[in-house]
C-alpha cells in the first residue's frame, strides 16, 4: 500500500487556539495537553512494548518530540493525530527493537490469510453455511460489561498485524476521525478502511471463538 | 455489485463501509435490503456494532493522568 500526503482535515477552533498558546510557550496549556492525553498515549504505547516502564519511556520520548516539533507543526493534521503519530513512530521503533525476543509480536502481514476463516463460513453462492451464533452479550453495554469478553478482546489485539492494530486502536478505541487516522498513519482513506475492516473482522472472530 | 440482491459474503464484506457511512446510496440500499431478509447478516452486523461500541467505551475510560516527569517536561517546554 502506498502512503500519500496528508488528507485535508478541518482543524477545530479550539485546536487552533491551543496550538497558538503552545507556540507561545504557555505552560498551563502544555500541562493541560499532557494531562489530558498522557493516559491515552500510555495505553496505546502499551500495545507495542512489553512493560509499563517501557511504555512510560515511549510516552516521555513522545512529549519531548512534541516539544521539539511544535515550532514546525503546520496544522495540516489535528494536534492529537500529530501527537499520536509521534507516539506510534517512537513505539514502533522501540517495539521493533524488542520484537526478536517478544513472544506476542505479530508476524502476519496485513494481507496474509486475513479473512480465510470468515470465507470458510460461506457456501459457493456466498450464503452462510450456518448463521453466526448469538452471543450471550450482544448489546454494547452487555459486551462491555463482560470482563471475560473485554479480556478476550484485549488478548486478541497483539495478534493483529501492526497496521490493523494501529488503525483499530486509533479509530475504534481512541475515537479519532478517519481523516485523523489517515494522517497519523500515512494511509489513504481506502487503505484505512480496508485495515479497519480486517481488524474488526478478526476481533469479532476472536469474540465468537471466546463465546463458543 | 450490479445486482440488487447481494450475497451474505458481499454484505459482510461491506459492513465496515456501512458503519463508516462511506457506501453510495444504491450500495447502502442493497445491503440494507439484504439485512431485512437475512437474520445471519443482521446478527453479524449487530455484533460488529457492539464490538465497535464496546471498544469506544473502553477508550473513553482513561482518566486524565499526571506523568511522573511533568515539571521537568514543562521546564523543557518553556526552554528553561
Amino acid at each position: 500500500m502506498t502512503a500519500r500526503p496528508h488528507v485535508q482535515v478541518v482543524v477545530s477552533r479550539e485546536d487552533q487556539a491551543l496550538v497558538e498558546r503552545l507556540r507561545a510557550r504557555d505552560a498551563a496549556a502544555f500541562r493541560t495537553l499532557v494531562t489530558s492525553l498522557h493516559g491515552r498515549l500510555l495505553r496505546l504505547a502499551r500495545h507495542y512494548v512489553r512493560s509499563d516502564a517501557l511504555a512510560e519511556e515511549v510516552v516521555q520520548e513522545t512529549w519531548l518530540g512534541v516539544i521539539e516539533g511544535l515550532p514546525g507543526f503546520e496544522g495540516r493534521s489535528t494536534l492529537r493525530s500529530w501527537i499520536f503519530r509521534i507516539l506510534l513512530n517512537r513505539a514502533q521503533t522501540r517495539g521493533a527493537r524488542e520484537a526478536r525476543s517478544a513472544p506476542v509480536s505479530s508476524l502476519a502481514s496485513d494481507d496474509e490469510g486475513n479473512e480465510a476463516w470468515l470465507e470458510s463460513r460461506f457456501d459457493a453462492a456466498g450464503h452462510w453455511n450456518v448463521f453466526p451464533a448469538a452471543w450471550p452479550a450482544e448489546s454494547p453495554e452487555a459486551l462491555y460489561g463482560r470482563k471475560d469478553a473485554m479480556e478476550a478482546l484485549r488478548a486478541a489485539l497483539p495478534l493483529l498485524p501492526e497496521r490493523q492494530r494501529a488503525v483499530f486502536m486509533l479509530r475504534d478505541v481512541e475515537g479519532l476521525e478517519s481523516e485523523e487516522v489517515c494522517n497519523a498513519l500515512d494511509l489513504t482513506e481506502t487503505n484505512q478502511r480496508v485495515l479497519l475492516h480486517r481488524a474488526r473482522t478478526r476481533l469479532r472472530e476472536a469474540l465468537e471463538r471466546h463465546f463458543s | 455489485m450490479s445486482r440488487f440482491f447481494v450475497s451474505c459474503r458481499e454484505a459482510t464484506g461491506l459492513s465496515t463501509e456501512l458503519l463508516e457511512g462511506t457506501l453510495s446510496f444504491s450500495q447502502r440500499l442493497r445491503v440494507r435490503f439484504h439485512h431485512l431478509i437475512c437474520a445471519g447478516c443482521r446478527r453479524y452486523l449487530t455484533q460488529l456494532e457492539s464490538l465497535r461500541a464496546a471498544a469506544r467505551k473502553w477508550g473513553g475510560q482513561v482518566e486524565p493522568a499526571v506523568p511522573p516527569g511533568l515539571d521537568e517536561l514543562t521546564r523543557r517546554f518553556r526552554g528553561e
